[in-house]
């Protein structure tokens, strides 16, 4: 189950998560995050299959092909330039490691870059045990929306997707 | 504040500019020398605090000659470097001292991680900017960030 963790600019979710970290590290669990830079070797091989399924294929990598490259993932593809923004955090997703841990996974994406992380995302959240990521991004909202808390002064509270925009507002 | 289409993330002509701010981490030469300029500003640290309490009302102290901010945590005391800021906040300190100092910037990056709230007070702050240019990180955040600045959108 992913929590997704929201809230205004300079709430904390950023620190909420670097507290969990350490709490998670000091388990010793295997956690995949952005936060920190830390170097990964292997991929977790059920989310790669997934991936490069046909299904993944013909969904999301409109006929590419996901193959990796000096322990990166690359997607080759006519016509299309990913950011290494976008690559990245594919990469990130597809490592070893049971809890998942993402500070702003959209941050540097383009718009169709994000429409295709919603998509990864949609393949992959089920392969981890626990996960928690902080956004701002409305589209990735769509995926299990019931998990929404609301960050403030490094405090997490659940919320409806209702109060969810009642607190952020939309334009 | 002059807004360019999203697209110019991906253009040489823009990103080779030393006042292209790729990520905003008060590291850069550039980001260096436009803060150097603004702690020399008399209302330097009384400002910056102002609008990092826009934010987050546990600031409250600010250092510009450390660069450091304060805050209160679990009612203890904690000094942090500004670099620890995050995202939006470090977009408008950077912005604000550029605007202060007339140094020219270009953002565009942080400008996803901003709130409702946070883009509206963006605006009101900077859309008069001789100094400020931004490059909407997709193509909706190009239109919206246009209406506003047009006023078509009522905030």
């Amino acid at each position: 189950m992913i929590k997704w963790i929201v809230g205004l600019n300079g709430a904390g979710k950023t620190v909420f998560l670097e507290q969990k970290l350490d709490s998670y590290i000091n388990e010793k669990n295997n956690v995949i995050t952005n936060i920190r830079k830390v170097k990964y070797k292997d991929f977790d091989v059920k989310r790669l299959a997934l991936l490069q399924s046909e299904e993944a294929d013909e969904n999301i990598w409109d006929y590419g092909r996901l193959c990796i490259s000096n322990n990166t993932i690359r997607i080759d593809t006519d016509g299309i330039d990913y950011t290494p923004e976008f690559l990245n955090i594919i990469t990130l997703l597809c490592r070893k490691g049971n809890i998942l841990m993402l500070d702003e996974p959209e941050l540097g994406l383009y718009g169709i870059e994000i429409d295709l992380l919603v998509k990864v995302l949609e393949l992959l959240l089920p392969t981890y045990s626990e996960g928690y990521i902080a956004t701002h991004c409305q589209e990735l909202f769509s995926l299990q929306p019931e998990n929404f808390y609301w960050c403030e002064k490094y405090k997490l509270e659940k919320i409806t997707e209702k109060k969810l925009y009642e607190h952020i507002g939309q334009f | 504040m002059r807004i360019l289409d999203s697209e110019n993330r991906f253009s040489t002509e823009i990103t080779i500019k030393k006042e292209w701010i790729e990520r905003i981490k008060f590291e850069t030469d550039y980001e260096l020398n436009i803060m150097e300029q603004y702690a020399e500003y008399q209302y330097a640290d009384r400002d910056l605090l102002n609008i990092l309490k826009f934010f987050n009302t546990d600031i409250h102290n600010l250092n510009s000659k450390a660069w450091t901010y304060t805050v209160l945590k679990d009612g203890k005391k904690k000094i942090l470097p500004i670099n620890r800021l995050s995202n939006g906040e470090r977009l408008f300190v950077l912005c604000y001292m550029a605007d202060i100092t007339k140094n020219n910037i270009i953002v565009c990056y942080e400008l996803s991680q901003l709130a409702k709230p946070s883009i509206l007070k963006f605006f009101e702050m900077f859309n008069n900017s001789d100094y400020i240019t931004i490059v909407p990180p997709t193509p909706s955040m190009q239109h919206l960030y246009k209406s506003l600045s047009k006023g078509v959108i009522k905030k």
